[in-house]
């Protein structure tokens, strides 16, 4: 016989042989081995991914205190503008302006006529009288400049612009005082207060508050105190949109393990003064594991017989898209961080996912995984509860992290109905 | 067994790690690959034990199952290549056995016609390792001379050989079953 037609005759009578046939102890082996080969599998990215966060928070830290101390030192240096022309005119400019527990925008513009060889001295002496500096030298030195400027130029014209609007009537004296402890706020302090009261009876200035400036002399009301507008209760704007990060932890009775991550859009818009109404949608993935199955609403359980009793239910997929509306409450505090509270509610469509069922034979210890997939189910969710604090970050950014609560109002909740959970948004502002 | 488009919804989601579709796969191919290995192996036990291994490789590699080979050779290979790899440590073993000439060929023929495959099977166990993988690789699933050398890490010479030697081991186990059935020894 040909080795050619012996080798046919075995490979023919082979492929007819019928194998072993499934064995269900067989897959609950294999289902075992591939857990334990996820697990190892990213284990050793711990070692990897801590350095490498805590390298990106550190970054983090070291550019928000970059951020920070720049921010700071334009705020110090925007506290006044001071406006030179090179020519036989020097003009300077002062602005004072301070929000919220007092509207004042004080403008003090001065002019000299002076010759070109003594500019640079008399911008310097004249910065110095027009902010009054409260050290007694630094006066002496600001009375002295002041005469020279009245020696050299005996035309020399001072006009100061006053425009106060006092969105706070009288009650302002302490934070006025407060203004002035702070070097550069003097003027602002004497001209509010010669102002208040010229303002409102309608008189000049008394050159005499200005005892060490001769340009009170020429002091005029030229602006009439503007009344504070009333703001109306309800205030529709400052519409936002957000994208926004986050995870959440399901909290289910009888949890192994389990968690969702997630991305999603979001816009929110004023309603009133601190109040705003915003929503959001968002799409989650995960996996999830548990003992019990009375949360899988909607899931058709399977049954083994009565040997069998159920280990374990597992998701290894688990999308779902989740819409909400809520209510926030800015606090209104002066901070960089601005906190908030927020309420609102939320629905939710999971899409068809798998579930693995682990039963355990009771007599024999057999273990049997079957299989079992939902359909598409969209109910409501929940209320929620969130809270967080959000930072501006640019002239049409924010950035603000949140806690969120999710809590089932009913007797039966589904399998993510109750969760808590964090986000991340970086805002755009119109 | 799988339909095209089942089959690829089910390797879609083996390569996601979804457990329901890794079983579906399992359960599909199970039989076939163990038909497979069940010629590399010389037990049962043995046999089980490839398989696992091999559905482990498939299910942990799958993300480099690029569709030139259609699933089915790919799934082959890997059995084939897990056994060869189990038993690598024997195929060197040196095999020392005796021939005898087997002068009639037409009891050979008539033998392995009737012969059934469990019976083949066991013969072909019966060979040393490196006898049963040349075989195996050679006459059932058709691989050259130089591809099998190169699995096995052997040379050429070595491949010729160990298929010679095992070929005319099973002529001779399967003539003298006949005889021993002809004339009751």
């Amino acid at each position: 016989m040909e080795n050619k037609d012996f080798d046919k005759i075995f490979a023919y009578k082979f492929n007819q042989m019928p194998g072993e046939p499934y064995r269900e102890e067989g897959w609950s082996d294999m289902s075992g081995r591939i857990d334990a080969y996820e697990r190892r599998r990213w284990r050793w990215m711990f070692p990897v991914l801590l350095p490498l966060f805590g390298l990106l928070a550190a970054g983090n830290v070291f550019w928000w205190l970059q951020w920070r101390e720049g921010a700071q030192r334009n705020n110090q240096g925007s506290g006044n503008v001071t406006t030179l022309l090179q020519s036989d005119t020097i003009v300077q400019t002062a602005v004072v302006y301070r929000y919220d527990t007092i509207y004042q925008n004080i403008t003090l513009v001065r002019r000299y006529n002076i010759g070109e060889t003594t500019t640079a001295k008399h911008v310097t002496q004249t910065k110095t009288s027009a902010f009054a500096s409260s050290t007694p030298a630094a006066q002496q030195q600001s009375a002295a400049g002041i005469a020279t400027a009245k020696v050299e130029n005996e035309a020399t014209q001072t006009q100061i612009n006053l425009v106060e609007k006092n969105t706070q009537g009288i009650d302002n004296k302490q934070d006025i005082a407060k203004m002035n402890t702070e070097p550069g706020h003097a003027v602002s302090h004497q001209v509010t207060s010669v102002d208040t009261s010229s303002q409102i009876t309608g008189t000049r200035v008394d050159s005499t508050l200005f005892a060490a400036d001769s340009m009170a002399a020429y002091i005029q009301p030229v602006q009439q105190m503007i009344p504070k507008l009333s703001t109306p209760f309800f205030t529709i704007g400052r519409p936002r949109l957000n994208i926004s990060a986050g995870w959440g932890n399901p909290l289910l009775d009888h949890k192994r393990s389990g968690y969702l991550l997630g991305a999603g859009l979001g816009a929110d818009m004023e309603l009133m003064r601190n109040v705003s109404l915003g929503a959001d949608l968002h799409y989650w993935n995960g996996k999830i594991q548990a003992d019990e199955t009375e949360e899988l609403l909607g899931v058709e359980i399977p049954n083994p017989g009565s040997d069998y009793k159920l280990k374990y239910w597992e998701a290894y997929q688990l999308p779902t898209v989740t819409y909400s509306f809520y209510l926030r409450y800015q606090i209104p505090l002066k901070k960089a961080w601005t906190p908030w509270i927020g309420m609102g509610t939320q629905g939710v469509t999971f899409l068809p996912f798998d579930i693995e069922f682990e039963f355990e034979n009771q007599n024999n210890q057999l273990e049997i995984y079957l299989p079992g997939q939902t359909k598409a189910i969209t109910h409501w969710h929940g209320m929620l509860a969130m809270a967080g604090i959000e930072k501006e970050i640019g002239p049409h950014f924010s950035f603000g992290a949140e806690a969120w609560l999710l809590r089932h109002i009913g007797k039966k909740p589904g399998i993510l109905d109750n969760q808590l959970g964090l986000k991340t948004r970086l805002y755009y502002h119109f | 067994m799988l339909n095209k488009s089942e089959l690829e919804n089910v390797i879609r989601g083996c390569r996601k790690g979804d457990r329901y579709a890794q079983n579906r796969l399992y359960r599909a191919f199970y039989a076939w690959a163990s038909a497979i290995c069940l010629r590399y192996t010389h037990d049962t036990e043995a046999t089980r034990e490839c398989v696992q291994d091999g559905f482990f490789k498939v299910f942990t590699k799958i993300d480099k199952y690029g569709g030139d080979l259609s699933f089915e050779a790919w799934l082959k290979k890997i059995m084939v290549n897990t056994c060869i790899d189990r038993y690598r440590a024997r195929l060197n073993e040196a095999a020392t056995v005796e021939f005898t000439e087997v002068h009639d060929k037409l009891v050979l023929a008539e033998t392995m016609i009737n012969a059934d495959a469990e019976y083949l099977l066991q013969l072909v166990r019966r060979l040393p390792p490196a006898y049963q993988a040349t075989f195996n690789l050679h006459a059932i699933e058709g691989y050259e001379y130089q591809e099998i050398a190169d699995m096995l890490h052997v040379s050429v010479g070595s491949v010729k050989s160990n298929l010679f030697k095992a070929r005319r081991l099973l002529k001779e186990m399967l003539t003298n079953q006949q005889l021993e059935t002809a004339y009751g020894k």
